[in-house]
């Protein structure tokens, strides 16, 4: 890319879209190299903020007719690298599409554009008795394009399911510049599933500019409780007791050990600081059902070796609950600066033997481990703590995160329930799909983006061409830098 | 169940499901995936020199453990046959489409068909959670996984949900399960208009009420059945709960002057399975005119249900018979026009519902019509403005077409 062509290029940007929403300068470009993962970092060369489907489409144009790459992001909270412009180019910032278009009560439904923070539609909803079930932990900052993008979960899909189950259309620009309708309000219109393939894709198959969204109604009652543990088998014996029970409770959440007492110590949530793990057993539905799950719940925490189960008594214990699990990650801060969280996922019951194989990993490497986790789901969140001033500590933190996720794949389970691919699980891939297996999804891609300047260098491993871009841009990038100081 | 032939290649492993594709692949010979054959009316006639490739001899559980409350199949199993193995664990498939006793697990997921447990519980989609399906090159391919969450690799499992067989054969495939309900109530209404069913229907969907079913029977010109509109509801949970339910049900539909209806334990038991077949060409029924029922699906958004089904009524040939089956909170509906007069050409009436469908942001798909002389039958409608992508992904993976030729929208 020369820097003639670049000039070019913001200048037909700035023409298209608007002066003001294109950023050049070096430090407006810095704010875009990194998303929440924090292990890989790129900058790109443009960032484009449109403020319309139209202007996303000539934007998306532009970049194609140079056949420069596009990276659609969100609020940049993703865990595996998705928005960090791996092979540079353009960055798509969806931030100024940030309204929620309309309510349907009667229906259900919402139509939102994607820079819509989770959390403000549920509130937008709200007035209607209704709410967005994902419920990511970022969900007070990512958005429901991000959301969508990584197919995110959340501590309610145990019995609300996953974005994908929330998603009914989408409004996508597609790599060409062209604008798609995937799906929409009518149930079953004939077709393939472009939608169901597109969410979860990681912004390889297009920028979503408008999602239409399903909403669930605020459940009559809900019942919330923390059950306390000397014993980690006591904990996730529970769990399974109580799926085994035929109870799908709305939210089923596992702390342990240290991150106990770290949430309890920033959060004040009332966890008890010396408790082996807590478990976070949230139900909703009707009274009576209310009723009967909660006497069940509690006769099976008893038996199963619970040390006490608390309950909630009102809204503000129940928030004060949640906040200490959904403020987990933060709380971690305090006794390291810096994290790499995993996101493997194993079949239910090898719950406790990946477990103790994270401990076992993270002494061996000399890290902290923190588990913090949708134990209902089986989606652990391997936490390890370190100071990245330590010197050959990312390494090894890397290193143990990837021998943890190898003993996920070994359990039957998966690389990632729910923060996605990314750049940092890309070359894992492998471990659970075949080449054939690769190679369909390669063609999927190649049929939504032919030139493959959707987000390159993500979710799939791709062979030497993205290693090869890596290369040259560290080196470029090392000079710009120094240019730039 | 349709046709009696037996399918022409049977293989009794993935591997050679996927072995005999590459052979038809390279030597040109198209292929009919063939499960069950209880829904081969779906889509357009396969070409007539079409072989096919049945799935019935894959039909083992591959993995099955209670407490993560996931199972893997073959595709060739039964729903039936996964469902009693499901059952003495308490558990089950939230799934009632037509046929489950015959139908393949890979039949039914390739058709799409959902049954009215879909409000409660979603579509298959919802629990699918990954598959293996031979291409038409003869890969093996993987998407998904085993596990309740996966992220990894894009979700090409849905593609293949209701693509008719056209980008691949489904070999196995993973579900999510659900616990069986402690109870569910089953509960019949008899409405003196549309608009009352209608009404009814919103309230049932009112906090606290959360119905798993709710389809409304209407028709025209159909004497034999029980005058007016008939809204069949059903309600599962524990037990308490649902009878609340019922009690607030019931004083609904008496201040809508909906009286319910009492059916004895023979017909409760005939009523689902009978309205989840409702679709179906082996669904008979005491009005089927002379000429055989032309079968309708018909989507639009939710709210417009009782437009759509009035379109339904109100599009079909004069003087025929009409039944529609409704689903509330859905959107979706199927009409079956009765054809007295096998010399009634419904060609027209087809595009006149779809003029009024589209005004209403639906559509109508044919899925099953008699046998009539020179009419030949716009099964689709307009295709969507995707179809350029489709056929693309279409000849990514069966580039040769040798897949269901034809017979899928766009004639792909
Ligand atoms: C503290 C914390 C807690 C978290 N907890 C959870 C959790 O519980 N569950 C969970 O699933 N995740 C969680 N995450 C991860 C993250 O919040 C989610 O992945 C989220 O969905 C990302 O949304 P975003 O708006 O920040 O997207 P970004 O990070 O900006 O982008 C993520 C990906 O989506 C693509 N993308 C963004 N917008 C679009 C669009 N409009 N069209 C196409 N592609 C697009 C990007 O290219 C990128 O590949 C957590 C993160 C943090 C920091
Ligand atoms: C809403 C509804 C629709 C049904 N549709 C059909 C159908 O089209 N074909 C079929 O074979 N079975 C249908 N059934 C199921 C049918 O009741 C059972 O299959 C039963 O075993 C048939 O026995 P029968 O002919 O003696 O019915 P009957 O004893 O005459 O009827 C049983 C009950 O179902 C009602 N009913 C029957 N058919 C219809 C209909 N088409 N529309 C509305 N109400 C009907 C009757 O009014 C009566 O209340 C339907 C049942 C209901 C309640």
């Amino acid at each position: 890319m020369t820097i003639e062509s670049r000039e070019q290029i913001i200048a037909q940007l700035r023409a298209a879209i608007g002066a003001p929403y294109v950023l050049a300068r070096p430090e407006e470009l810095m704010l875009y190299e990194y998303d929440a993962s924090a292990l890989d970092m790129d900058a790109p060369e443009i960032v484009a903020v449109p403020g319309s489907t139209a202007d996303v489409a000539q934007v998306v144009r532009i970049a194609a007719a140079a056949g420069w790459p596009l990276v659609a992001r969100g609020a940049g909270t993703g865990l595996s690298g998705g928005s960090v412009p791996a092979a540079g180019g353009v960055v798509v910032s969806l931030a100024r599409l940030d309204q929620v278009l309309w309510i349907d009560p009667a229906a259900r439904l919402a139509r939102v554009q994607p820079g819509v923070v989770n959390v403000d539609l549920s509130t937008a909803a709200g007035p209607h008795g209704l709410h967005f079930a994902p419920d990511p932990s970022s969900q007070r900052s990512s958005t429901i394009g991000g959301n969508a993008a990584e197919n995110a979960g959340g501590p309610h899909c145990l019995k609300y399911g996953v974005t994908s189950n929330h998603i009914v259309g989408a409004t996508v620009v597609l790599a060409d510049g062209s604008v798609a309708e995937l799906s929409g309000a009518a149930a079953d219109a004939p077709g393939y599933d472009l939608l169901g393939t597109f969410v979860g894709s990681e912004g390889t198959l297009g920028i979503a500019t408008e999602l239409l969204v399903r909403l669930t109604p605020n459940p009559e009652a809900i019942r919330t409780f923390l059950a306390i543990y000397d014993d980690l088998d006591a904990a996730a014996d529970t769990v399974s007791a109580i799926i085994a029970a035929g109870i799908v409770p709305a939210a089923l959440e596992m702390l342990e050990g240290l991150g106990v007492r770290l949430v309890e110590e920033s959060v004040h949530a009332g966890y008890p600081t010396d408790a082996r793990a807590v478990l976070l057993i949230e139900i909703d539905g009707l009274h009576e059902e209310i009723e009967s799950q909660a006497e069940q719940i509690a006769v099976i925490c008893r038996e199963h070796g619970a040390r006490e189960l608390r309950a909630a008594r009102d809204e503000a214990q129940r928030q004060k609950l949640w906040a200490g699990r959904k403020g987990a990650l933060a709380a971690c801060a305090r006794l390291k600066p810096h994290y790499h969280i995993q996101d493997g996922v194993v079949p239910r019951s090898r719950l406790t033997e990946v477990l103790r194989f994270t401990e076992e990993v993270a002494q061996r490497y000399n890290l902290h481990v923190v588990n913090i986790f949708h134990a209902g789901d089986g989606n652990l969140h391997p936490l390890l703590v370190f100071d990245l001033r330590e010197p050959g500590v990312r390494e090894r933190a890397i290193a143990a995160g990837e021998e943890i996720l190898r003993a996920c794949v070994a359990a039957g389970g998966t690389i990632s329930g729910e923060h996605g691919i990314g750049i940092e699980k890309r070359d894992y891939m492998r471990w659970i799909f075949s080449d054939d297996d690769i190679a369909a999804m390669l063609e999927l891609r190649s049929a939504f983006d032919p030139h493959g300047i959707m987000n390159p260098c993500k979710q799939l491993p791709t062979g030497a061409s993205c290693a090869d871009i890596k290369q040259a841009r560290g080196a470029a990038r090392a000079m710009a830098q120094g240019a730039w100081i | 169940m349709n046709q009696p032939d037996p399918p022409t290649l049977t293989p009794q492993s993935a591997g050679e499901l996927a072995g005999m594709l590459r052979a038809a692949a390279d030597a040109g010979h198209t292929l009919v995936p063939w499960g069950a054959g209880t829904l081969q009316h779906l889509g357009g006639p396969a070409l007539p020199e079409a072989g096919r490739i049945g799935t019935r001899a894959l039909s083992r559980v591959l993995d099955y453990t209670p407490a993560d409350m996931t199972i893997t199949v073959e595709a060739g199993a039964t729903l039936g046959e996964v469902q009693a193995t499901l059952r003495p664990h308490g558990q089950w498939l939230p799934w009632d489409p037509p046929a489950p006793e015959q139908a393949t697990i890979g039949g039914l997921l390739a058709a799409g068909v959902s049954g009215p447990l879909r409000l409660g519980y979603g579509t298959p989609r919802d629990w699918v959670l990954g598959m293996r399906v031979a291409l038409a090159d003869g890969r093996l391919v993987r998407s998904g996984g085993k596990v309740v969450k996966n992220v990894a690799g894009y979700d090409m499992h849905k593609l293949h949900i209701g693509a008719l067989g056209t980008l691949g054969v489904i070999a196995e495939v993973t579900f999510k399960i659900a616990p069986l309900p402690e109870q569910v109530a089953p509960l019949l209404f008899t409405c003196p208009a549309p608009a009352v069913a209608f009404a009814l229907i919103d309230q049932l969907r009112a906090r606290p009420l959360a119905p798993i079913s709710l389809i409304v029977s209407a028709g025209r010109n159909d004497e034999r059945a029980t005058p007016g509109v008939l809204l069949a509801v059903r309600f599962a949970g524990g037990a308490a709960a649902v009878a609340r339910q019922v009690r607030l049900a019931e004083s609904a539909a008496d201040q809508l002057g909906a009286p319910r209806k009492e059916l004895d334990d023979e017909h409760t038991r005939a009523l689902w399975p009978a309205l989840a077949g409702f679709a179906h060409p082996s669904f008979t029924h005491r009005n089927q005119g002379a000429a055989g029922a032309l079968i309708i699906r018909a989507g639009a958004p939710a709210a417009a249900l009782a437009a759509v089904v009035e379109a339904l009524e109100q599009a079909a040939p004069p003087g025929c018979a009409v039944r529609v089956l409704g689903y509330g909170g859905i959107g979706l509906a199927y009409a079956r026009w009765y054809l007295s007069n096998p010399a009634v050409q419904p060609g027209t009436h087809l595009a006149a519902l779809r003029a009024r469908l589209a005004q209403l942001g639906g559509y109508a798909v044919v899925e099953g019509s008699p046998a009539l002389p020179g009419d030949p039958i716009d099964r689709w409608g307009p295709p969507p403005a995707t179809l350029a992508l489709m056929r693309t992904l279409k000849a990514r993976w069966d580039p040769q077409g040798i897949l269901n030729r034809e017979r899928y929208i766009g004639g792909i």
